[in-house]
């Protein structure tokens, strides 16, 4: 069984179906990739998973916990952490402080802590900052740390909001679009980092339209199309299917699906 | 440590002077005065919870003068029923906190205007409850006989007194906000203002945080309102209408959202050009409201902006004087 389960899930907006019957099981440890046309659900799903939609029908587990009707904070609570296709860091705050910021809800302290100024909470205070630091170097902004974040590089950002997302301890980390908009330089180092956290055994369930990075980092795929599961399986597999290819290049496609 | 930033410069003299001011100024005015400033402190506190609540959330309330008022009538009413004046203070807080959770409840899960609008139907109805309900807020006359401010054995019955009690509150309200501001909850309000949907996905519960925010916004005009109430002595309904609370609004903001200082600012301002102009009778609106429109063309960050602005006017000014070129 995977660490997150979903289990025939479906969702409709008025008239639209966004989501049919889906269903999933992501492995732990693994990269898994989510890949498809615009406007096939990929986007929805995630929004189902992280609790910003509730579906209609369907159950989600994660590690046995039904996170099915759960609130944003609270499936990030458990370990549900995400970025967002449009980059969304906290752009008035330093980027230490997006990245302590994030790790809040887990800190020792409690959101209230740091009111009162104890020995005890100085250290914890300060082992909290130490975390984000390292996660700021393991992103490469070590240097940026001190500047607010609206003023780093577009790039910079997508990494800053998955060292912010680290921090607060994610048992998955849903990564949407994480190499869109970036330069061929941004993409790699991306790549290097999801590649990294992967192998110290997060479970990272990514979208992404970039079909090189999907093929190259991914142990797992699953394709979408109209709202619907269309494939899934290993990476050459996949991209062997007609399905697929159908759904990338049109029903007389007969190319490589890596276009 | 030596403060680097102008603001922090700034605010470390300010905070110096300012204390060294107010701790002479009764000694240096007619008692008339010492009032004045008293009553300036009080509308600091209450501004205050108003900066807070709006600074954090983004969100207006228009309903800062009922709190105030329920403070100030729930303080009296329980000092005339027999309690003592520190009892009566932290319920008036404990108070309009509830009140606040009651509203708040249904009204923070919406946003904007919603609350705006709920907000504004609490004030208008609380105006017309402290004016009908005269068994217990005594009507339209108001209530009087609120026995004068005590703790222990120490009287504040007279003005220079009642002046140091109430700055003493107002440091206390700006020490907890100070503490409010920096430490996480301060850096959790951020996140939230900065980005809700961001925030939420890293663990954050907006609503309740909202919620909170809302309840110690009003339990600080709660707070001021029991200030208030043992200033004369009297209170009447006049004094917690719609348009008081949009004078705490205008304080907060001529003040500056982005920084506990602003109520203590805005206050001090509207106070001190009010006596001013007090000669000038209807006038004095219009001048109140011109200064208004001025200060959010040129200061859109609130008076309490003023060093970082001059700051970087001046910054501008010696760019320029440069010649081009080397």
């Amino acid at each position: 069984m995977g660490i997150l389960e979903i289990h025939n899930t479906c969702k409709a907006f008025g008239g639209v179906q966004a989501l049919q019957d889906v269903s999933m099981s992501i492995a732990e440890g693994r990269i898994t990739a989510l890949i498809g046309p615009n406007g096939a659900g990929k986007t929805t799903l995630f929004n189902v998973i992280t609790g910003v939609d509730t579906p209609d029908v369907g159950t989600i587990f994660l590690a046995g916990h039904d996170v099915t009707r759960l609130r944003p904070y609270e499936c990030a609570r458990l370990g549900i952490l995400r970025t967002f296709q449009r980059s969304m860091p906290f752009g008035d705050m330093t980027v230490l402080e997006n990245v302590i910021s994030g790790g809040i809800s887990v800190s020792r302290l409690g959101s209230w802590g740091g009111m009162r100024r104890t020995a005890r909470h100085k250290e914890v205070l300060g082992q909290d900052r130490v975390k984000a630091e390292a996660l700021l170097k393991r992103v490469g902004l070590f240097e940026r740390r001190e500047m607010p974040a609206h003023s780093i590089a577009y790039g910079e950002q997508r990494q800053l909001e998955v060292a912010r997302a680290l921090a607060c301890n994610p048992r998955i980390l849903l990564l949407d679009e994480p190499v869109a908009g970036m330069s061929p330089e941004e993409s790699l180092e991306m790549a290097r980092l999801i590649t990294t956290i992967a192998a110290e055994g997060l479970t990272i369930f990514l979208i992404e339209h970039n079909l090189d990075v999907v093929m190259n980092l991914c142990d797992a795929i699953y394709v979408m199309n109209y709202g619907q599961i269309i494939a899934t399986g290993g990476p050459s597999e996949v991209g062997a299917n007609p399905k697929v290819i159908e759904a990338y290049l049109g029903k007389r496609g007969t190319g490589r699906a890596t276009g | 440590m030596a403060p680097r930033s102008p603001e922090a410069c700034a605010r470390v003299w300010g905070i110096t002077a300012l204390c060294v001011v107010l701790a002479l100024l009764p000694w240096l005015v007619n008692p008339f005065r010492v009032r004045v400033f008293t009553l300036t402190g009080i509308y600091t506190i209450a501004a205050t919870g108003l900066t807070l609540f709006m600074g954090f959330t983004g969100q207006i309330s228009l309903a800062q003068a009922a709190f105030f008022g329920i403070g100030a009538y729930a303080s009296g009413i329980l000092m005339i029923a027999g309690l003592p004046f520190p009892l009566a203070f932290f319920a008036a807080g404990v108070i309009t906190a509830v009140f606040a959770l009651s509203i708040g409840l249904p009204c923070l899960r919406a946003r904007g205007f919603y609350l705006a609008m709920a907000t504004l139907g609490f004030m208008l109805s609380t105006t017309i409850i402290f004016k009908n309900a005269a068994s217990l807020t005594g009507g339209v006359s108001g209530l009087g006989g609120i026995p004068p401010a005590s703790i222990g054995p120490v009287s504040f019955e007279t003005f220079i007194p009642y002046y140091y009690l109430t700055w003493a509150v107002v440091a206390a309200v700006l020490y907890f906000a100070q503490h409010l501001t920096t430490s996480y909850s301060g850096l959790t309000f951020r996140a939230i203002a900065n980005n809700e949907l961001a925030a939420e996905s890293l663990g954050m519960n907006a609503y309740m945080y909202r919620l909170l925010s809302f309840a110690i916004c009003a339990s600080l005009a709660g707070i001021a309102g029991s200030l208030y109430a043992h200033l004369d002595r009297v209170i009447a309904p006049e004094s917690f209408t719609f348009e008081e609370s949009v004078i705490f609004l205008t304080m907060a903001v001529i003040g500056g959202l982005t920084s506990i200082y602003g109520g203590l600012i805005g206050a001090m301002v509207f106070t001190v050009i009010g006596e001013q102009l007090r000669s000038f009778e209807r006038g004095q609106v219009i001048i109140v409201g011109t200064i208004l429109i001025v200060m959010v063309i040129f200061l859109p960050r609130g008076a309490v902006s003023l060093p970082r602005t001059i700051a970087e006017l001046v910054r501008r000014a010696r760019r320029n004087r440069k010649p081009r070129g080397r």
